[in-house]
């Protein structure tokens, strides 16, 4: 079993991912090569990350009741009401080439506004 | 007379009631958390049963009503009494978004024109708070008054209303609990004794909690061992997760990899998705592991040819016509086969942990295993209802013979009437298999139990007996050094295959983890104060020290602590130690505790100490040092004929030994014996605990005025080092002239880089201008230095010795200057003003890129306001490169 899990990035977010959407909204051809770095991103942020809210309710609630104490208790993440209320809390155990901000280049930025972009867009229809 | 019997006898028929009731609830809300977590939750199935009737006792709503049977598909509100004008919503979901959707829905369908008060009733555990800002706009428009403090309820709310009502409601309320349940235990046959089991585990673990050897509050979940013990514990609840992670489970990617090196594919293997059925209780569960094991080995050994770590396997082989594609794709192949067969690893783990029967954890003293056990029993075994027996290994001390594991059980006034252990098994096997949940019997540090050699024969048989039963299990914990010494023949029994090992309990903790760590125990202690940072990073970087400290500041009032003395800590615990023990022993305390360091020193002998020189009362002193487990531990001496059946003791806490054996040379031979001393700084010179030694016999010589001592401590050869590497030590109402002679020596000195280095950050952190040693010391060294003496001054306590390392101190100075400004604008003005002095002289000295911009801020800092003492001081020094800079900043701040 893997060792303690060291926690990334946390996002929290009322945006359901959508690989297309994210890739669209980044201006990414979907075949061409800047799509395999930005699949990397989005299976990192999304899809192998851990999605709490989800871990918490079907594993988690029984011994910690509530979502505050769950996040505080085992990963040490203290967060405010608003965030905890977002549809989706993604905690990310790595982040991709991409999104190394110790490169120049780095898209975390770009990839960042990209999702709150999208949930702004989500929140405007409903 | 009769009238009081009658009253006292409501009196106790209500608060049996108030307790009934309010333990049912919490059971309904636990069963309500579980079923929910589990997807099996119906809510109008509970809503009909228990909470229209009792909310319309606790809430006086009479025409209380399922509001779906008044309209279909009624909004946003469950139930609703027309008459009171209470409406309430029943959910499970206790976030803020549910809230605000409800009292969206309530505004939006104008239910204030039914009903005056809206509750939302949070079936499983409400929020701390609801302080979201789109619930807060939302309560802002309704129409009705709603303040979720009180509007938002759970059962804790429900319990507190009840407790308010008059008896005969609180009888109706708990015969409406008592009936529902009776209907729903209908068809268990040992609800009762699991119900007992659990009242007794939570006894033994409060009594840990009363003798502080299990402070909940601070233990910090740092291990990936509690989600292991999930596994093991409850694999009928978290089984899902392994479904879930077989479902994720696709050798699509490998397949892909494997058709463009022209290679033949993996079959899926078809059971991987049959075998991701439901098992609805623990003989299925336990059919469904053997089979997923079997399967997923089977998949693994086909895929470990093609992986990185193939093991034993033989690396595969291309087929002939693909030769050219395999050695382009053998990489990508070999790497991706590794990633799956490690998820498969992974998978293969959790399954091992549900069938495993036994569940060991070692580790060193001091790592947190009763802490983490008692915390499994507490928040995990309890609230999932896991039926538990949690046993401190120390009280089997208390039983004699064979079954002594046995006669602790049956020993509480619950124990269940059976004849022997396998009486005992039975049962417990019974109940869970009702329950789903293993039986789990937890023993606590089995190397606290001092009859070694019979223990070690009784636990193995007591485990090779519940390896026989299908639903029972144990955690045992057990200090590693006794384990591998006392123990380790439980590895080589008939049960060793259905053990699981955790070696490493704790991983290492971040620093957020230690911040919450310091604040957990400051609220257990109730300790105001406010650390330095100084005090802070002590207590951060040394547990034990943080656990003494806060035993010897429990309940201290706020006030600024910048510094903590350890010989100050140590001498104020060891007085409230002694003062924990009766009178007539008091005395004997301290005593003891020189005794055993003196028998140290005399056998030179400092981490393991045998007690056959102490006679009985001494002995009974020192086994309360050890079960307190704080200034003594029981260490296992050599295994031979010549210590078999004696305990030797060792010090918890080296540095504490280390005070204890200064203070018994301070208070017992200084005066009667200095040349004693003498040849026992002597005899320690080559031995690592000098330094500690050496450091508390100085400061307690200064404290008690030992002037003989003090000289013999100077005139050691190494006193200059240990002066240096002490001074913190040294604590304000103990400084004086001397050291500030000392400490100006030093600075002044060509001498070790080290020293000057360490007494200039000593003096930049010292900023109480009453205290002998503070920062005007390095100040006025500073002014009085000229600039040759300046840049070499800079040079040894800047340089950080980076690749870069010739100007690499000019560059520090401009960084920390810099750094200095920020916080200088942000807050102005400063109040340091040493502290501003200090930075002013050394920002002269900064590389060019920060030189002439920190000026700047400098300036601008100084035309706010009137400096000028800083300004005088500053002209006089005799660099002149401080002069300028300073003449320079004021010129152009005026």
């Amino acid at each position: 079993m893997r060792s303690w899990e060291k926690i990334e990035l946390v996002i929290a977010t009322s945006w359901q991912p959508n690989e297309s959407d994210f890739l669209r909204k980044l201006k990414i051809e979907p075949d061409g090569i800047g799509a395999l770095f930005f699949r990397d991103a989005f299976a990192c942020l999304f899809s192998d990350s851990i999605n709490a809210k989800r871990e918490f309710e079907q594993y988690y609630s029984v011994e910690y009741g509530t979502l505050k104490r769950y996040l505080d208790g085992r990963y040490g993440i203290v967060m405010g009401d608003d965030d905890l209320e977002k549809e989706s809390i993604f905690l990310c155990t790595w982040l991709s080439s991409a999104l190394d901000r110790h490169y120049d280049d780095s898209q975390f930025e770009n990839v960042m506004k990209c999702i709150r972009d999208l949930e702004s867009e989500n929140e405007s229809q409903t | 007379m009769r009238q009081l019997d009658q009253g006292f006898e409501l009196f106790m028929n209500r608060e049996d009631n108030l307790a009934k009731s309010t333990s049912l609830l919490a059971r309904l809300a636990h069963e309500i958390k579980v079923k929910n977590a589990a997807g099996l939750f119906d809510i109008n199935r509970i809503a009909e049963d228990f909470f229209v009737p009792i909310l319309s006792i606790l809430y006086d709503c009479p025409e209380l009503k399922n509001q779906n049977a008044v309209a279909y598909n009624f909004p946003a509100v469950d139930l609703g009494c027309e008459a009171a004008k209470v409406s309430i919503q029943v959910t499970s979901d206790a976030s803020s978004a549910k809230v605000e959707k409800t009292l969206r829905l309530f505004e939006e369908h104008k239910l204030n024109d039914r009903f005056d008060t809206v509750y939302v009733l949070v079936l499983t555990e409400k929020q701390g708070t609801y302080s979201s800002r789109k619930l807060k706009e939302q309560i802002a428009e309704l129409p009705i008054a709603f303040e979720p403090d009180n509007h938002i309820i759970d059962y804790r709310d429900l319990a507190a209303r009840l407790g308010a009502l008059d008896s005969e409601k609180i009888k109706a309320v708990t015969e409406i609990l008592i009936n529902e349940f009776a209907k729903q235990d209908a068809s268990l046959a040992f609800r009762k004794e699991l119900e007992n089991f659990l009242t007794v585990a939570q006894a033994k673990i409060e009594f840990e909690k009363k003798s502080k050897k299990y402070i909940p509050s601070i233990f910090i979940e740092t291990s990936s061992a509690k989600e292991q013990v999930r596994f093991f514990a409850h694999p009928l609840f978290f089984y899902r997760k392994i479904r879930e992670k077989l479902s994720k489970l696709k050798l699509t990617e490998l397949n892909e990899l494997l058709r463009l090196a022209k290679q033949n594919p993996i079959d899926e293997l078809p059971d991987l998705a049959t075998l991701s059925s439901d098992p609805t209780n623990l003989d299925k569960l336990a059919e469904a592991l053997s089979s997923q094991t079997e399967a997923l080995q089977a998949l693994r050994s086909k895929i470990a040819p093609m992986s990185m770590d193939r093991g034993n396997a033989e690396r595969y082989e291309p087929t002939e016509d693909a030769d050219a594609y395999s050695r382009i794709w053998r990489h990508p192949v070999e790497s991706r086969a590794y990633g799956f067969n490690r998820r498969l690893d992974d998978i293969l783990e959790l399954i091992d942990l549900g069938r495993q029967k036994i569940l060991l954890l070692t580790g060193m003293a001091g790592q947190g295993k009763t802490n983490f056990v008692c915390d499994l029993v507490e928040n995990m075994f309890r609230k999932f209802q896991i039926p538990s027996i949690f046993i401190p290994a120390r009280e089997l001390n208390g039983y004699q013979g064979q079954a002594r594991i046995f006669d602790f059980i049956a020993n509480n006034r619950y124990a269940p009437s059976v004849q022997n252990l396998h009486g005992l098994l039975n049962l417990f096997d019974e109940v869970a298999r009702e329950n789903g949940m293993p039986f789990i019997i937890v023993v606590d540090g089995i190397n606290e139990v001092s009859d070694f050699s019979g223990f070690s024969q009784q636990i193995n048989d007591f485990l090779s007996a519940i390896a026989q039963y299908d639903h029972i299990k144990a955690i045992i914990t057990c200090r590693s050094e006794f384990f591998d010494q006392r123990y380790a023949s439980m590895l080589q029994q008939d049960f060793s295959d259905q053990i699981f090992h955790v070696e490493n309990l704790r991983s290492e903790m971040s620093e957020r983890h230690k911040d919450r760590l310091i604040e957990a125990y400051f609220d257990y202690f109730k300790i105001a104060l406010t650390l330095g940072k100084e005090a802070s990073d002590f207590l951060r970087n040394d547990l034990l020290l943080l656990r003494i400290f806060c035993e010897i500041e429990e309940g201290a009032e706020q006030r600024f602590v910048p510094t903590i003395y350890k010989g100050d800590v140590f001498e104020r615990f060891l007085i409230r130690k002694v003062g924990e023990f009766e009178d007539h022993l008091k005395a004997q305390v301290v005593p003891v505790l020189h005794k055993v360091v003196s028998e140290m020193i005399r056998l030179e002998s400092f981490s393991s100490l045998s007690t056959s020189a102490f006679d009985s009362s001494e002995a009974s002193i020192i086994e309360r040092l050890i079960s307190d487990d704080i200034i003594l531990r029981s260490e296992l001496p050599e295994a031979s004929l010549a210590t078999a059946g004696q305990q030797n003791i060792s010090f918890t806490y080296d540095e504490l030994r280390d005070f204890i054996l200064a203070h018994y040379i301070v208070t017992d031979l200084a005066d009667k014996a200095v040349d004693e001393v003498s040849s026992i700084l002597a005899k320690l010179a080559d031995l690592q605990v000098r330094e500690g030694v050496f450091r508390y016999t100085y400061i307690l010589a200064r404290k008690h005025g030992k002037v003989d001592l003090v000289q013999l401590c100077e005139t050691q050869p190494d006193f200059a080092r240990h002066f240096v590497n002490n001074i913190e030590l040294i604590s304000p109402e103990m400084q004086n002239d001397a050291d500030r002679d000392r400490v100006r020596d030093i600075l002044s000195s060509q001498g070790s880089p080290h020293d000057v280095r360490a007494i200039a950050v000593f003096l930049f952190h010292r900023r109480v201008p009453t205290e002998f040693l503070n920062i005007d010391i390095l100040i006025n060294h500073i002014n009085a230095l000229d600039d040759d003496g300046c840049r070499q001054f800079f040079t040894t306590i800047f340089a950080t010795r980076s690749w870069n390392w010739q100007n690499d101190w000019r560059r520090e100075i401009g960084r920390i200057v810099s750094g200095y400004l920020e916080r200088a604008e942000e807050h102005f003005p400063p109040k340091d003003k040493a502290l501003l002095t200090f930075m002013l002289q050394i920002s002269a000295y900064a590389d060019w890129e920060s030189l002439e911009p920190n000026r700047n801020r400098f300036t601008s800092l100084m035309a706010k306001a009137d400096f000028q003492a800083q300004r005088d001081y500053l002209a006089n020094a005799c660099s002149s490169v401080i002069v300028d800079n300073a003449a320079e900043i004021w010129a152009f701040a005026a």
